[in-house]
């Protein structure tokens, strides 16, 4: 029996949730400041080409125009990640369509607009590339001249002796699966504002993930220190992970406000969104599995080769997620990863909700289900006999700390067998199948031996309220509601009594931000030893006014009480008005910087990077037309592992809006270019499902109480997308027996598989 | 967009007054949905919206002797909406109900479906198969002309709205044994184009078609009519099955839809109508069993 | 030329000078400071601008705002505040339907225009009414559960009133 708790694991309002049905909550673009400008930016409308001139001079003397800046203007220091690659703007070549050229501040979003018309930039065309494996091939054209062959990072990373293994297997089968491009899509269109002041200091307001991280990125891009810098994270309209780094925007928004001395806002219009934001890394991933007739998955060799477009940004990293976590899902003995990461005049690719992770999920768990058919086995089963368990030690070096995924994957397949409905329809064009597919993933991720956790500040107020400073942001997915309910539970007051600070980089306490799925672990972890020590504070002032020992105290619902004499006690508030507002001098303040018990891997990938692992199985019903290849998710069981519900309502929401986004990838979300130019630039034709789209699911929540994380809960922020396209093809192919191998499933590519005699569309 | 003014007629004269005072640089407005877009991103220009949603003489819907009379101000919602329409025309009343999303068929009006000319356009592709005029009047006086023949290419309208009004759109009423059906196939269920659409008006008696109509979109400039396949359902016995399909078969044969890196290839597409087509000849066969 | 607008929002009647092509979207937050409408696309298609014109939803992002002359408005500040919330705002946050909360202020609009006109709508029915706003982070579930909720909390409600 777990225990049970006062605040943890019970439904609670959302932190913030009142201002955002009022209308209250303020976003960026709600955001009004005394003289502000607003700014737009020139985009290359070519994929690749060289710029032979830029002529601003007509855009600067349209009236109202108050800044116009090109590459001439601005700091040309290196800026991005792994790869430092970008430049503020495009200085000799354009490298994508989209790629910033110009901006333009001006009283007026028109006059912004009207100005960058005036712009002259002509340019020479260059040939382009559109694929990494044009990318790599010999005398390729480059797309940095300083990167050679167009590549941007490699991996080997080898476990056991994979040869020898392939040998002694029963079955070796090989297939190559495609993921394809998509965007996070956000609601809220990304922007900042940016506003010198006085003391030379910037102030930009940015609904970043993680405020620390562009703090420093702005100032690397500006040759500023970060301490010049403060950044305020107003209400986020979702981000989904393609809102963790900064953008050109970013500096180019700082330089036009000191340039205009105004503050400048600029917010990305919607086929701008499309154009320039970050889609997810797609790739190529060839499998070669290993196996034994009884089921047991031996060995795997993968070859991947992914598309970074054009700058740089997570690429590298998410590569390298694809590279290794899914070999921890099963218990292999062996395996082989070779990745490469090319260049290419594509959109930047970046991470969305998963972070390479679901990629080779997509890939991994289709490949069970093609090897157990082509084995005459159960896939499920399969997956049951080789799932990772609490207590192993995976090849990579992960140390599992607490693992459901046996659980998981028993309770997705009961509950999607139940109701079944039948597997076809009489007239024989309607068929429906099931299929299952797990998934892994990190709460935090570390990244060498740097920190990987998350600080907290806690403070009572003279009337019994606490606040709680943080720097993870909420992009709607709950991090201040969870932050509340642990301080609350630690403390023994009511979550309503805790205020959950806004984040500025100023006054809040140092943090990486909202990704890795770490927020609930580490940042909640951080939030409960600082709570810990200011409880510490609390009981031991109540005790001298109570007559009574620290130890014999306990506090529940904002009151002290002695332990056994519960009618003898005092509230929290009366014992923190007497801690402030008299001579006692207690501070009943507490700042905590965790860092979670993990080693980090070393140079060749090895070692526990994550503090809780977490595990999922989803199954779905899906139902094909044959004579169209139309496709429906019916329904979802989807069964996670989250160690403990902290908050069971987010909990439901997270799976919910994680199954949405993974079937629209799965179904039809993809950005399609021709000519390296995107199609599909507009919410009308890049299909996200709707209310009307959405199949029935089923959230079922398994609690494993992992050791480290707090209260026992561990990340449920990017799992639910993962398992959805692998899951759907398996389903397919149980309705049809056509196996789709690149994503998306499209009613299109299922007509065609099941009418091979038909030609299909050139590709 | 560059407009310097903003005018509300309350009557038809009244309206072609502005237009000519205007001189083709005013532009007339009834929901404004697709105009605004279409101002927004400067694929078209007007200097001045006359809005005609306040005239009392084009709003609403009547059936008058042999027709419907739906008025330009009348919108996709009211014609959706109006069990009447439901009942005789589902086709228009389905139709109406694809377009967009319920804000955007609050204030979209048929009249502008069709005066906008895309050829996906679910209420115009009804109108075709039902045979419906459009009432157009100018300071020339006014004139009836089949929905059909409004097309000048793609996206263009021959009614000028920066100098005619399409004051109505007159649909037939069915006679006894006449049905029709309208259908779609989207990549998701809401706020989405079709890849093909269609609607079919069938004269029947006793089982067996005598004539019909089929506008497919969008496979061509404009609503497409198979004429082979509507020949070819001369004759044709609902409940055979195998005849539906050949219609179906040859209606697509016809259509000539583009390989589109969004839609679909070409014989894709062409598979889906018919299918579709299919599909709505045995919903007119339920139609016409249920009426028997 | 500037145009002199009258029109009644949420409940006040409201003058202010537009320009003749000025979308009641950038009337609303830019001359009116009512951000609680949000533009999500300016395009027609996330339904985030969603305001009620005469009581049914509306585009703010697609309506030239000399349309609502003489006509009435609710924003979503117009429909309840923390003290005192419409039962589909509290619905929402029961239900936990609310995330990042940038759909949400059209939602919540669409949903009370539904039971405004259908205190009982089916799922069906809810779905539909909803079905022109994208929502990118719940998946809809607990979005549909609230409105649900709310009706049936309404009803509930009525029925109190009727017997009283």
């Amino acid at each position: 029996m777990m225990e049970e708790y006062a605040v943890v694991g019970k439904a609670f309002r959302s932190v913030g949730g009142s201002d955002k049905v009022t209308g209250r909550a303020q976003y960026l673009d709600d955001i009004e400041l005394p003289g502000m400008l607003h700014a737009k930016i020139l985009r290359s409308p070519h994929a690749h080409a060289r710029i032979l001139k830029i002529d601003t001079s007509k855009a600067a003397a349209l009236p109202g125009v108050k800044a116009v800046l090109s590459a001439v203007d601005c700091p040309k220091l290196p800026f991005g990640l792994d790869v430092p690659d970008a430049r503020i703007f495009a200085e000799t070549k354009v490298r994508y369509a989209g790629d910033e050229v110009a901006a333009v501040a001006a009283e007026t979003p028109k006059i912004a607009r009207e100005a960058l018309k005036l712009i002259d930039v002509r340019y020479e065309l260059l040939p382009a590339l559109f694929s990494p494996q044009e990318a790599l091939q010999e005398g390729a054209p480059l797309v940095h001249e300083d990167k050679p062959g167009n590549l941007v990072k490699s991996y080997v990373i080898e476990r056991g002796d994979v040869d020898a293994d392939f040998a002694a297997c029963d079955y070796v089968f090989e297939e190559e699966f495609a993921s394809s491009r998509v965007t996070a899509c956000y609601l809220e269109p990304f922007g900042a504002i940016a506003r010198w002041e006085p003391d030379n200091r910037l102030t930009i307001w940015t609904g970043i993930q993680g405020a620390f991280q562009a703090r420093s990125e702005i100032a690397r891009a500006l040759g500023m220190n970060p301490s010049q810098i403060t950044v305020k994270v107003p209400a986020i309209g979702g981000a989904f992970g393609g809102k963790i780094w900064i953008r050109n925007f970013h500096p180019i928004v700082a330089l036009l406000a000191k340039e205009a001395r105004r503050p400048v806002k600029f917010v990305l219009t919607r086929p701008e969104e499309f154009a320039a934001s970050r889609p997810r890394v797609p790739a190529k991933i060839k499998i070669k599995l290993g196996m034994l007739k009884d089921g047991t998955l031996v060995c795997k060799d993968t070859a991947i080769v992914a598309d970074n477009g054009a700058y740089s940004w997570a690429a590298p990293k998410i590569v390298l997620n694809m590279s290794l976590r899914t070999d921890c899902l099963y218990r292999f003995k062996s395996v082989r990863t070779r990745s490469y990461l090319a260049y290419t005049n594509t959109t930047p690719t970046s991470g969305f909700r998963g972070y390479g992770n679901a990629q080779s999920h997509f890939a991994q768990e289709s490949m069970i289900d093609v090897c157990a058919r082509k084995a005459g086995l159960d896939p499920v089963e399969v997956r049951l006999k080789n799932a990772v368990r609490q207590g192993d030690l995976t090849l990579h070096g992960w140390k599992v700390r607490s693992c459901g995924l046996t659980e998981c994957i028993e309770k997705a397949r009961a509950a999607i067998a139940r109701g079944r409905k039948p597997q076809a329809d009489p007239n024989g064009t309607v068929k429906r199948g099931i299929g299952l597919a797990c998934m892994n993933h990190v709460s935090g991720n570390r990244a060498g031996n740097n920190f990987d956790g998350s600080s907290s500040m806690v403070r009572f107020q003279e009337d019994g309220k606490l606040v709680l400073y943080h720097g993870e942001s909420d992009m709607g997915q709950g991090a201040r509601t969870v932050l509340a309910q642990i301080a609350a539970e630690t403390l023994g007051i009511r979550p309503e009594d805790v205020l959950v600070m806004p984040i500025d980089t100023d006054v809040s306490p140092f943090c990486f931000g909202s990704y890795s799925s770490r927020v609930t672990t580490v940042a909640g972890k951080a939030a409960y030893l600082a709570s810990l020590q200011v409880r510490e504070q609390l009981l031991k002032l109540a005790a001298t006014l109570l007559e009574a020992a620290p130890e014999d105290l306990d506090v529940r619902e904002g009151r002290i009480f002695v332990r056994g004499g519960e009618r003898k006690g005092i509230s929290v508030a009366d014992v923190c008005k007497s801690a402030i507002r008299t001579r006692a001098t207690v501070g009943l303040t507490a700042y905590v910087a965790y860092d979670p018990p993990t080693e980090g891997a070393n140079e060749d990938f090895y070692g526990d990077y994550s503090s809780a692992y977490t595990y999922a199985a989803q199954a779905v019903e899906v139902e094909v037309n044959t004579e169209t290849g139309q496709i429906r998710v019916l329904r979802v069981a989807a069964a996670h592992d989250v160690g403990r519900a902290i908050n069971p309502n987010g909990i439901r929401g997270q799976i919910y809006g994680g199954v949405a986004q993974g079937a629209g990838w799965a179904l039809y979300e993809n950005m399609v270019y021709e000519g390296g130019r995107l199609q599909n630039n507009s919410l009308r034709n890049y299909t996200m499902v709707t209310a009307t789209d959405m199949p029935e699911v089923e959230p079922i929540i398994v609690e494993t109480q992992d050791p480290v994380g707090p209260y026992g809960a561990k990340g449920i922020g990017e799992p639910a997308l993962i398992p959805m396209p692998p899951a759907v093809a398996n389903a397919v192919e149980d309705a049809v027996g056509v196996r789709i191998r690149d994503l998306p499933i499209t009613a299109e590519k299922i007509y065609f598989s099941l009418n091979p005699e038909c030609e299909g569309p050139a590709s | 967009m560059n407009i310097q003014d903003y005018l509300v007629p309350h009557h038809v004269d009244e309206c072609l007054a502005m237009l000519n005072a205007w001189g083709g640089r005013g532009r007339l407005v009834a929901g404004g949905t697709d105009l605004v877009a279409s101002l927004e991103y400067g694929k078209a220009q007007a200097e001045a919206l006359i809005d005609i949603s306040a005239m009392e003489d084009l709003m609403g819907f009547e059936i008058q002797d042999h027709e419907l009379v739906v008025r330009a101000g009348s919108t996709h919602r009211q014609v959706s909406a109006a069990p009447r329409i439901r009942q005789l025309w589902p086709a228009l009343s389905k139709a109406c109900g694809s377009v967009g999303s319920p804000q955007i068929r609050n204030v979209a009006t048929l009249a502008g479906n069709v005066v906008n000319a895309q050829p996906a356009a679910d209420a115009a592709v009804a109108l075709v198969a039902l045979g419906a005029r459009a009432e157009i009047l100018s300071s020339g006086g006014r004139r009836l002309e089949a929905v059909e023949n409004l097309y000048g290419g793609l996206g263009q309208s021959r009614i000028d709205s920066s100098r005619e009004i399409l004051v109505a759109l007159r649909v037939p009423v069915p006679d006894a044994g006449e049905v029709n059906v309208y259908g779609r196939v989207s990549p998701r269920n809401s706020l989405c184009l079709p890849i093909v659409n269609a609607a079919l008006s069938l004269k029947t008696a006793g089982g067996t078609v005598l004539s019909g109509r089929i506008a497919m979109g969008p496979v061509s400039d404009r609503p497409f009519r198979p004429e082979r396949a509507e020949a070819a359902l001369q004759g044709v016995a609902l409940k055979d099955r195998a005849a539906l399909s050949e219609v179906g078969r040859i209606a697509g044969e016809e259509a000539n839809p583009r390989d589109s890196c969004l839609r679909g290839c070409s014989d894709y597409r062409r598979q889906l109508l018919t299918v579709l087509i299919r599909t709505l000849l045995e919903d007119a066969a339920a139609q016409t069993a249920e009426e028997a | 030329m500037m145009k002199a607008l009258t029109f009644t929002l949420n409940g006040d009647q409201t003058r202010v000078e537009v320009d003749p092509g000025e979308l009641l979207l950038d009337v609303l937050r830019r001359r009116l400071f009512l951000t609680g409408t949000k533009k999500g696309c300016g395009e027609g298609e996330c339904g985030a601008c969603t305001v009620l014109l005469d009581g049914q939803p509306v585009l703010a992002c697609l309506l030239p705002a000399m349309k609502v002359q003489g006509r009435a408005v609710t924003t979503i500040e117009g429909l309840g505040h923390e003290q005192r919330l419409h039962p589909v705002q509290e619905a929402f946050l029961e239900k936990g339907a609310v995330q990042c909360g940038f759909c949400t202020p059209g939602m919540v609009l669409s949903s009370k225009s539904l039971l405004d006109g259908q205190p009982q709508p089916s799922e069906d029915e809810i779905k539909q009414a909803l079905s022109g706003h994208l929502c990118r982070c719940t998946g809809y579930v607990q979005i549909l559960e609230a409105v649900k909720d709310a009706a049936e909390k309404m009803t509930r409600a009525e029925g109190r009133k009727g017997h009283a």
